[in-house]
């Protein structure tokens, strides 16, 4: 019978529907109870050595002391009682002096801990220093006092109970930042070094990385790195104070290298602080590391959209030539910016973004904008209009921006090159990658002032460094290849140009060169080839067509050359040297009037073409009788 | 030993569904190996709907702005749409947000946004060691002063802020506890509409979201930290006119939110929207324009595979919402679009397996895809009224004699009328969602309230109810899968499991057991040791499809044609008086009609017994029908039209009309069933006379020989023409209910002869599997009625008797 049901009739697949449907209910309750809310954002101070050290004591008395509870509940229920009011009334008028300060003190020490600083300062104001420190909580009042923002008498505290006791940590710390808070940076120094001499492991890292900050603050940089060092040896796994190395280094103007050692330490701590992202990425940006900027925020700008994030970025893309993706993060700006004057900053990125640098100079004449940003923007259009006598100015003077400094320097380099002082400019570039031996397009810009110069060897070299950083560019590949050919070595450069196109089949540049190859290694057959491919990639190609057309006439073949060089004229019909070419070829061709006429026409463009008046000469000569 | 492919144990595997089923599991596999992270994205996300409807009157230009969403750390926008006809939008820039201005002329306007929001709540853990700095960047500096609605330095803030500080005025964590706990506590919250300054919260003591968040401003900017108001709307689900206010504090390079008013301390739920940031207005416009506005929002849970970047670019098999998407598609239109082929699936699998009968096959299915877009009540009152106000114009216009086909046109025409009217004055102006009932396909709820009219004329209330049961259950079922995320994921992330559902539903169809609802049906057959049930699956699959010819389905179904084959081969069947297939000979076959009496008016392609016109007696223009009703000569040529235009023809194409005598029942039948004419049923299969049952009709079936409708089933013993048990509905009965005649052991006239007129039926039209239906009439002796191609089953249940083998063992 159950059979009957369970093979006749649709039951089994209705069970296995059931349990499908199930199956995807209890995976969608397992799925929707998966969804984890969002992580909770810890914010942290920027500095976290700026936290006072706290002294724990066990107080005299517990809080469960009737008159302990008593003396408390009074001050706290009513304010307007005042503490003397409290003491002075009983039970409290009748204690003993030693059973007086136990509470007293007591009391102060819980209400401190409960952070009610006011009556635990005026609870303890109403004993003696030496009261307060046999009873443990001269510190508690120092400490109080602080919180209070009354830093000068807190720091007179802290004195006097260091007087007691000499070794105590935590005031002497403390002492330290409150004067580090005043700005009394050398003797903040002084004790910080007392409390890393009287202290031992994390406590002396704190002290260390305190007095490291005091240093930096009166730009003793190198007592700095040292101090953050040995900090860093006490508490390697503190992000900050890496942060804080790297910062100094620096400013201090050490190797881009260790500078970025010392950010992928601290971000690597901690990977979810954007503050520590972003201080990594400006590093980067400002020693022109730019596609750096793009991979340090790539993560954490999802997260946390920070504005300074899009303006690294946008910098960067802006930097890299990548005006599209720069202009993304300038819209962004655009929109969000608060400050009319970071409105306009980020209107005349998006000018210079859109190659309108002449708009963009003649809106930044009737600004008031006064940042760095903006004078280099500023900077960058004058050399993109090539006004390099309004450029070098404005970028001599960034030299003195810990900010813009070197990206002022490669544009400097770049305008000499433009203005073809290359020792100059390779004398920059040397000093650029010196910095910074990791960015590819250093090494390739020099290759070319080598180049310039006609100095093959350096120029190899340089390209070599380029390549050895990014070996999947094609410029820089091309580049090699052309400098091996200028260097002699002429197989290397085929050699290399085939990989090149095994690789990159359609790249025109690169077939162009091949054929340049094929010429200068007399190989017109070869070269004949090689241009005709670049024709079918780009038909209507000006230089392909007459160079292909030289070589065919060379060679005798003229119809296929004069039929090049129609196709040449009807995109430029004012080529003078195409037309005599044509002409040329069709007098070799014994084409004697379609070469007067072509001949004519030269004439007419450029009366004083020589070799046109030459050739109509000797074709007068000697056909026209 | 080589592998033999042909063998037979190999060759299941080559079967469509089973191969199909095989490559779909090998790409999942493959494509799960590939890309392991994919699973990820089948976790949901929480997806709001959020539209903004403003509404408002003018006589001359008008300018209305407000702020949109826009995407940030914590609010991605998925989809978006604007709907603002003769309106021109203009996104200035704005520092408060994105400030969107629509200008136009004239008119009654209504302008609606609505957007797909992606939302993330935010939690903050201030450090206790938090000092206030003492200076900050430049760009920060407007967040820091002072203006008329949020004083700093009046001296009642002064004041109240010596009364609230905490010991430690430099502590950030500190400060903002205080001005928390002042704000929200001290501060009543009351539902203020207007603007509400700092000083008139402090003084009152009471204020709504914009006035204790100003106060909070005005005391945190006091303490030297940058804050500023955020101005947007709290997504709970709800149509509603209120805003929200809250407000944001910028601590180390975070803009930290806090909310007065609804107690949230560095911290901001899911669904808050936020839309500006400053003190500004939400919406501007024009004024004296009657501005009206309402937000609406509805929370679900998303896949977002559907719109989150999966695919890496070597990926074998790309995500199919990526693909969608690159055709401009909506996100909703999408997953709509991916999970059409499983919703298929579900009703092939409740209608051929389950046995659940909808109005319309894949109706519920659209009406559910139009609910994704509505939500799914509005959806379903949507449709359910649309398929009212059809069902009345239906009988409205049934009632006024109008022909079929312009009858379903008006139809359409009127739910299109009733929609803009509903829209634009019953349903709310501002409810957006209201506008997009228009999505709902018309056209096929015109054409189901056709069906549901013609049910009601053909079916019991039981069945329609049954049906409208069916739809709704599968309505339902649809639409949660249309709204599961999980299976939203998988088939964007795995566009492959299209294969398995399409192998399962070949399966399906390959598939001839009985339904769920037949073992109901059949419940007294199932018993142990009764023979096995033909199913309705079984039948199709195994009878018809293989054994009776497309041809002879459509003959048969043609009754003049069958008639003709029959008279070749001697097969007494009733005369045909007269025959009309065009229109323009219906005046001539009135002629012929004008001449006879005691005729029926039948359609040629009709089914059940519907549009036969029993004519009894001749009158002065027209008949009297065997009821008495009188049929003037108008309503019987328009009843003739109504055949013409394929009213009563079973498919719904053009059909004829014919004129046949009236059949008089033989006396035997007549003396226990005084109503109607009763007809025998004989199931023919490969030549074999396999069964036979005696439809009897009654007063409940209104004088028809439909079971269904309530006519009796007497079963007949093949051998001896004798009738046995009686069944009416579920129930068996002996005598009839309206004669109260014994209906057992009755011994039918005629039996040889039916007997054999039922195998010469097959000689003329060989169709494998058919039922014969003959009638005895007091002169003629047995006529056939028509052949069926596809008869019942409900003869195993009379019978009390399955057919199954006897039926499959007869080929």
């Amino acid at each position: 019978m159950l059979k009957k049901y369970f093979f006749q009739t649709g039951l089994p697949y209705l069970l296995f529907a059931v349990f499908i449907m199930l199956g995807l209910i209890f995976t969608e309750t397992l799925l929707k109870s998966s969804v984890k809310e969002s992580p909770i954002i810890k914010i942290t101070p920027s500095s976290d050595e700026a936290a006072e050290t706290l002294q724990e004591i066990t107080p005299r008395l517990d809080a469960s002391h009737p008159l302990v509870t008593l003396l408390i509940k009074r001050l706290t229920s009513n304010q307007l009682t005042s503490v003397n009011d409290v003491l002075n009334a009983e039970p409290f008028l009748s204690l003993s002096p030693a059973e007086h300060l136990a509470i007293v003190s007591s009391g102060a020490y819980i209400l401190s801990k409960k952070q009610d600083f006011v009556n635990t300062i005026n609870l303890l104001t109403t004993l003696t220093v030496e009261q307060r420190v046999t009873q443990d909580v001269q510190f508690t009042f120092a400490h109080a006092l602080s919180k209070t923002d009354k830093t000068a008498a807190s720091i007179e505290q802290y004195k006097l109970y260091k007087a007691f006791k000499p070794n105590a940590f935590a005031a002497i710390f403390n002492h330290g930042l409150l004067l580090k808070k005043t700005g009394a940076y050398e003797e903040a120094i002084r004790v910080f070094l007392d409390a890393a001499d009287k202290s031992s492991g994390y406590k002396k890292a704190k002290a260390l990385r305190s007095l490291a900050d005091s240093e930096y603050q009166l730009s003793r940089y190198t007592d700095a790195i040292n101090h953050y060092k040995k900090s860093i040896e006490y508490r390697p796994n503190n992000p900050n104070t890496w942060a804080q190395l790297g910062k100094t280094l620096s400013t201090s103007g050490a190797p881009y290298k260790q500078v970025a050692d010392a950010y992928e330490k601290a971000t690597a701590l901690n990977q979810q602080d954007p503050r520590l992202q972003l201080a990594k990425a400006k590093h980067q940006l400002q020693h022109y590391d730019y596609t750096a900027v793009f991979h340090t925020l790539k993560a954490t700008q999802s997260k946390s959209n920070n504005i300074n994030g899009h303006r690294l970025l946008a910098w960067s893309f802006l930097e890299l030539g990548k005006r599209n993706n720069a202009k993304k993060h300038i819209r962004y700006l655009i929109q969000h910016e608060t400050s009319k004057q970071g409105k306009k900053k980020a209107e005349l990125m998006l000018l210079y973004a859109n190659k309108h640098y002449k708009e963009l100079l003649s809106q930044a004449k009737n600004s008031q904008l006064k940042s760095d940003d903006f004078y280099y923007l500023k900077a960058l259009a004058y050399r993109k209009l090539g006004f390099y006598k309004s450029s070098m100015p404005i970028l001599n003077r960034l030299l003195d921006s810990e900010t813009h400094h070197w990206r002022s320097r490669i544009q400097i380099a770049r305008i000499k090159r433009s203005r073809h002082q290359y020792n100059e400019a390779v004398a920059d570039y040397q000093q650029l990658i010196l910095h910074n031996n990791a960015i590819a397009f250093l090494p390739f810009e020099l290759s070319l002032t080598y180049e310039s110069l006609a100095q093959a060897k350096p120029a190899l070299e340089s390209i070599r460094h380029a390549l050895s950083i990014n070996a999947a560019n094609k410029a820089y590949q091309l580049a090699n290849i052309r400098l091996l050919q200028l260097s002699g070595a002429s197989d290397a450069a085929l050699l290399g140009i085939n990989t090149l196109l095994a690789e990159n089949p359609t790249y025109a540049r690169a077939i162009k060169l091949k054929a340049q190859l094929q010429i200068a290694r007399n190989e017109p057959d070869n070269a004949t080839k090689t241009l005709e491919q670049v024709l079918a990639l780009q038909p209507s190609n000006i230089a392909t067509l007459k160079k292909l057309s030289e070589l065919l006439i060379d060679r005798s073949r003229y119809k296929l050359a004069q039929s090049y060089l129609t196709t040449l004229l009807t995109e430029q019909s004012d080529s003078v040297d195409a037309r005599y070419l044509l002409a040329y070829s069709y007098f070799k061709d014994k084409k004697i009037a379609q070469a007067l006429t072509e001949l004519d026409n030269v004439l007419k463009l450029n009366h004083q073409h020589q070799l046109a008046k030459e050739l109509k000469r000797t074709i007068n000569s000697n056909f026209i009788s | 030993m080589p592998l033999d492919l042909s063998a037979k144990k190999y060759r299941r595997f080559f079967r469509p569904p089973i191969s199909l089923l095989l490559i779909s599991l090998l790409l999942l596999i493959i494509h799960i190996i590939s890309e392991q992270n994919l699973h990820t994205f089948l976790t949901p996300e929480s997806v709001y709907k959020y539209t903004l409807s403003m509404s408002f009157e003018s006589d001359g230009d008008v300018t209305v702005s407000t702020y949109l969403p826009d995407n940030d750390d914590r609010l991605e926008i998925l989809d978006e749409t604007i709907s603002s006809p003769n309106f021109d939008i203009e996104h200035p820039n704005n520092v408060g947000g994105r400030y969107t201005q629509w200008s136009g002329s004239e008119g009654n306007e209504t302008i609606s946004y609505s957007a797909l929001l992606s939302l993330k709540d935010i939690q903050f853990e201030l450090s206790s060691h938090i000092e206030i700095p003492t200076l900050y960047e430049r760009w920060l500096t407007p967040y820091l002063k002072e203006t008329a609605a949020i004083p700093i330095a009046h001296p009642e803030i002064q004041t109240l802020w010596t009364q609230i500080k905490p010991a430690n005025q430099t502590n950030t964590l500190d400060v903002l506890q205080s001005i928390y706990t002042y704000t929200h506590q001290k501060i009543n919250s009351l539902p203020f509409k207007g603007f509400t300054d700092s000083l008139t919260a402090l003084r009152l003591g009471a204020a709504s979201c914009n006035g204790k968040s100003r106060l909070f401003v005005s005391l945190a900017r006091l303490n030297n930290l940058p804050s500023r108001l955020v101005g947007g709307v709290i997504l709970n689900g709800e149509k509603k006119k209120t805003s929200h206010q809250w407000v944001e504090v910028y601590i180390e390079d975070y803009w930290v939110p806090f909310d007065p008013t609804n107690g949230h301390f560095a911290r901001l739920p899911r669904h808050y929207v936020a839309l500006y940031r400053g003190d500004y207005q939400l919406f501007k416009h024009t004024s004296n324009i009657n501005f009206d506005y309402s937000f609406n929002s509805y929370k679900g849970d998303i896949s977002p595979a559907l719109y989150r970047d999966t695919s890496s670019p070597d990926t074998l098999i790309p995500n199919a919402a990526a693909l969608l998407k690159t055709l401009g598609l909506p996100l909703q239109t999408s997953y709509i679009f991916l999970l059409f082929p499983i919703c298929t699936l579900l009703i092939t699998f409740l209608r051929n397996i389950v046995g659940l009968k909808t109005f319309g096959i894949f109706m519920p299915m659209l009406i559910a895809a139009a609910s994704v877009y509505t939500g799914f009540w509005v959806g379903l009152i949507g449709f359910t009224t649309v398929l009212l106000l059809a069902f009345i114009s239906h009988v409205i216009l049934g009632k006024l004699n109008i022909l079929k086909i312009p009858r379903l046109a008006s139809i359409i025409t009127i739910t299109t009328i009733a929609s803009l009217i509903g829209m634009s004055s019953i349903a709310i102006p501002q409810n957006f969602e209201f506008g997009l009932l228009a999505l709902f396909p018309v056209v096929i709820i015109s054409f189901a309230a056709d069906r549901i009219h013609q049910m009601t004329n053909e079916s019991s209330w039981p069945e329609l109810a049954q049906n409208a049961v069916g739809t709704l259950i599968t309505l339902f079922l649809c639409y949660l899968i249309f709204t599961s995320f999980l299976l939203q994921g998988l088939f964007a992330l795995y566009p492959e499991l299209l294969l398995t559902v399409l192998a399962l539903q070949i399966s399906i169809g390959s598939w001839s057991g009985m339904r769920i609802s037949e073992i109901i049906r059949f419940r007294r057959l199932m018993g142990h040791g009764k023979k096995q049930v033909l199913s309705i699956n079984g039948r199709n699959r195994d009878l018809i499809y293989k054994h009776n010819s497309e041809t002879l389905l459509k003959l048969a179904t043609n009754k003049l044609e069958t008639k003709k084959c029959l008279s070749l081969n001697n097969v007494p069947c009733p005369a045909t008086i007269a025959s009309c297939y065009e229109f323009g000979d219906i005046a001539a076959f009135m002629q012929q009609l004008d001449k006879q009496a005691d005729i029926v008016i039948k359609p040629n392609k009709g089914a059940r017994g519907n549009g036969i016109l029993l004519l009894a007696k001749k009158q002065h223009d027209g008949f009297i029908s065997t009821s008495g009703k009188s049929w003037p000569s108008k309503a019987i040529k328009q009843h003739i039209e109504e055949i013409l235009s394929g009213s009563f023809s079973q498919n719904g194409d053009e059909d004829a009309a014919y004129i046949e005598p009236m059949i008089h029942q033989h006396h035997t039948l007549k003396s226990f069933a005084p109503l109607g004419l009763c007809d025998i049923r004989i199931i023919v299969c490969n030549g074999k006379l396999l069964s036979a049952m005696l439809r009897i009709p009654t007063l409940k079936s209104k004088g028809k020989a439909n079971l269904h409708k309530g006519a009796i089933g007497t079963s007949i013993d093949l051998k001896t023409g004798r009738t046995g048990r009686s069944l009416m509905g579920r129930q068996i009965i002996h005598n009839h209910p309206d004669s109260n005649k014994s209906l057992q052991n009755i011994q039918l006239p005629y039996w040889n002869d039916i007997k054999n007129m039922a195998e010469q039926c097959y000689q003329s039209i060989p169709l494998g599997y058919m039922g014969v239906d003959i009638c005895i009439d007091e002169k003629e002796g047995p006529l056939v009625l028509e052949v069926n191609g596809r008869p019942g089953l409900e003869i195993q249940n009379v019978n009390d008797e399955g057919i199954h083998n006897t039926v499959l063992g007869a080929f």
